[in-house]
């Protein structure tokens, strides 16, 4: 399967020599459009991982697969170009900015031959074994859930390329609630299967200051957020996403749900399970069973996404999910900025927009 | 470094070793025993009834009298004390001879009850919610500097051991400032003996966010050492929808410096008698993590408290005691005892009516 990195900024460092690990997997080379921002990003990844870099229009021609990896702002216009010329297309996080963006994804994707799909994290072991767990009527109905993301320090190049690619709204859209809030949004409908309906959010922007000194409060997004989901059938959710000096973890990112089940519940740690060692000199290490879940799920994410392709299959995560999670972040940032008020999600209107 | 107070400990080095409201400090001759500090308790349900096992443990500490309008509750409760006497006036809580009324009466009652001890010169331990209106607490609060006497309001979860040393680390510094919460409390299922009575009704306990929906926001007031401004509570009905009450619920809370919060309560864990009680709080410069998953627990019926949260009553007890020796103040600090109760009664306000809700608007 032929890949192509579709503008080599966010995650495409990490991405690219995993995908190189894989099976069947064939990273053709890295492309962007003329008037990108972030050509010379292109160009170094180009450069440092030693694969071709290549003319937007000629690496859509010779790919099957569109990695798409600009800064968030631009995942739309390049995913609808890979999705006109028939390409399958991988998103990364967040696959849209807004709702406008993810219905434009999803009436491109109902025209194109290729399918369409954004990066996530349902394949973290833990979340899938809560999948199965709640899949099994293990727990009964589900009633409540409870999500929480948190980044773990700054914004150095060691976790982001630049802050502003979190920071600076004109290129993340957003601030953490943009960068985070699609991961509990998604896995709080992987698990439930249940739309939401209503968003509470307080957040840390303005005029209230960033909770950690960071960078955000120049740029005026927030560091962090809490939310509050009503789900379809009086089901429930709370979502807090930041980004703290520390996190609980020993990876960049800590996740953790808890599902409350009608009769029983479950609990997620993305950390867990995990064995700890400790050296003669004191020092100790925390080593993920398995290795890392971030890793881990994305390389199912890779994997399964060929054989969706191959197969005949849905993704995981289709075009209506990312509308349904971009909905969700859209309106926790529009209740965030009315200092709470409750704000229901946007739905897809049909046939409102073309092509272009 | 912080100085949030953490009973059982030494006072704040380079503060007065007295305590801001003297207590009745006994002769320190050596071999005299110090005479017992003598508890009416008013109420005789189920907390009353905590409270009395939690007195039986702690030495100096000694019922005295029980009062309730049910005679047999009152004798049966008493029964479990040498000596203790009962009785069903009120008034014979704060009478001569008692150095302390609990009041352990349906929250209604408590301002009323409150005032009127203070004002016989009786210390009172009050169970929470310290009242159902925020201009009664402050009723209480002013009786209790007006008389000179040690209020200590019943915020058991302060007392679990896990908050406790949750306290020291964050007022070592460990943390930083902190500055986001995430608490989970989960129980299995709804609390015991509490879906019979007054809880049932809004009137008389506040509802079910502002009785239980008080010690998470407490808790996160004195930790954080921030008062609540701006509360979004959803309700949840799991094992109960039918009830006039939620049996769980969420809150998102502001705090005054900006900090944010997100408290869970639910009572939807399918075995009775067990727990989920996880805490995250991040700070400028780290943050600290706790779950009772990381605990021992028993697989068998009937199960026993993590030990994070086992024995909070009778550390509280500990701590009144301590208090009325005149080593220590008592720990629900006035301002903290008005923020809290003012944030959960907004939180209420937030459930009923489905927005988001200033706290100074119930003030």
């Amino acid at each position: 399967m032929r890949i192509l990195i579709a503008s080599g900024v966010r995650h495409a460092r990490d991405y690219v020599p995993l995908l190189r690990s894989l099976p069947g997997m064939e990273v053709i080379g890295c492309a962007d459009t003329a008037d990108s921002p972030f050509a010379e990003d292109s160009a170094a990844l180009a450069r440092t991982t030693g694969i071709p870099l290549l003319d937007l229009d000629q690496g859509l021609a010779s790919c099957d697969i569109a990695l798409v990896c600009s800064e968030p702002t631009r995942h739309v216009e390049l995913a609808l170009r890979a999705l006109e010329a028939d390409r399958h297309v991988i998103v990364d996080k967040p696959a849209a900015t807004d709702t406008c963006g993810a219905q434009r994804l999803w009436d491109a994707a109902d025209r194109s031959r290729g399918l369409l799909t954004a990066v996530h994290r349902l394949y973290s072991p833990q979340l899938v074994r809560a999948r199965r767990i709640v899949d099994s009527g293990a727990i009964g109905l589900p009633l409540a859930v409870d999500a929480e993301w948190l980044a773990a320090g700054g914004l150095d190049g060691t976790t982001v390329e630049r802050p502003e690619l979190v920071c600076d709204p004109a290129l993340s859209g957003g601030g953490e609630l943009m960068n985070f809030g699609w991961y509990p949004a998604l896995a709080v409908r992987h698990l439930t299967g249940l739309d939401v309906d209503e968003v509470v959010a307080f957040s840390s922007a303005a005029p209230h200051a960033p909770l950690f000194d960071g960078p955000h409060g120049a740029h005026g997004v927030e560091d962090a957020a809490v939310l509050s989901l009503r789900l379809r059938n009086g089901v429930v959710a709370t979502a807090t996403v930041a980004r703290t000096p520390a996190g609980i973890g020993p990876a960049p990112v800590s996740s953790t749900l808890r599902v409350l089940g009608s009769h029983g519940h479950v609990l997620a740690d993305e950390d867990a399970p995990s064995v700890s060692v400790r050296g003669a000199d004191g020092a100790g290490v925390s080593r993920q069973v398995g290795g890392p879940a971030g890793v881990t799920a994305l390389r199912r994410l890779f994997t399964e996404f060929r054989d969706d392709i191959r197969h005949g299959r849905t993704p995981l995560v289709t075009a209506a999910d990312i509308h349904a999670a971009v909905a969700v972040v859209e309106a926790a940032l529009s209740s965030a900025r009315r200092n709470g008020a409750p704000v229901a999600p946007a739905v897809r209107t049909v046939g409102t927009t073309t092509g272009a | 470094m912080r100085s949030v107070p953490v009973p059982g400990e030494a006072a704040v080095p380079g503060e007065p070793e007295e305590p801001e409201e003297p207590g009745q400090k006994e002769s320190e001759d050596p071999g005299q025993r110090p005479r017992d500090h003598r508890v009416a308790v008013l109420g005789a349900g189920a907390i009353a009834r905590d409270h009395v096992a939690a007195l039986a443990g702690v030495p100096g500490m000694r019922l005295a009298h029980v009062v309730d309008r049910h005679p047999e509750r009152a004798v049966a409760l008493a029964a479990l004390a040498e000596g203790a006497t009962w009785s069903t006036d009120p008034a014979s809580a704060w009478s001569d001879g008692i150095d302390v009324t609990a009041v352990c009466t349906s929250p209604e009652s408590h301002a009323e009850f409150s005032v009127a001890a203070l004002q016989a010169g009786r210390a009172v331990l009050l169970e929470k919610p310290a009242a159902l209106k925020v201009a009664d607490v402050d009723r209480v609060l002013a009786a209790a500097e007006a008389a000179g006497r040690p209020l200590l309001v019943a915020q058991t979860a302060r007392f679990q051991p896990v908050h406790l040393e949750i306290a020291r680390a964050v007022a070592d510094g460990a943390i930083g400032t902190p500055r986001l919460a995430h608490l989970t409390w989960y129980t299995g299922h709804v609390w015991p003996g509490g879906w019979r009575g007054w809880q049932l009704n809004p009137a008389r306990s506040g509802g079910h966010v502002a009785h239980n929906g008080v010690h998470a926001l407490d808790l996160l007031t004195w930790l954080m050492d921030d008062e609540p401004v701006r509360v979004f509570a959803r309700p949840c009905r799991t094992w109960a929808p039918g009830m006039p009450t939620p049996d769980s619920f969420q809150i998102l809370v502001r705090f005054a410096g900006g900090a944010l919060a997100t408290v869970e309560l639910c009572y939807a864990l399918a075995a009775r008698g067990t727990f989920v009680r996880r805490l995250v709080l991040s700070g400028t410069a780290g943050t600290l993590h706790h779950s009772s998953e990381d605990e021992p627990r028993a697989h068998s019926a009937p199960p026993v408290a993590p030990a994070s949260i086992d024995g909070a009553m009778t550390e509280q007890t500990r701590h009144l005691r301590d208090v009325l020796d005149g080593v220590a103040a008592p720990l629900t600090a006035p301002h903290q005892v008005r923020a809290a109760l003012a944030a959960a009664l907004a939180a209420q306000l937030s459930a009923d009516e489905g927005r988001p809700v200033d706290v100074k608007e119930v003030c």
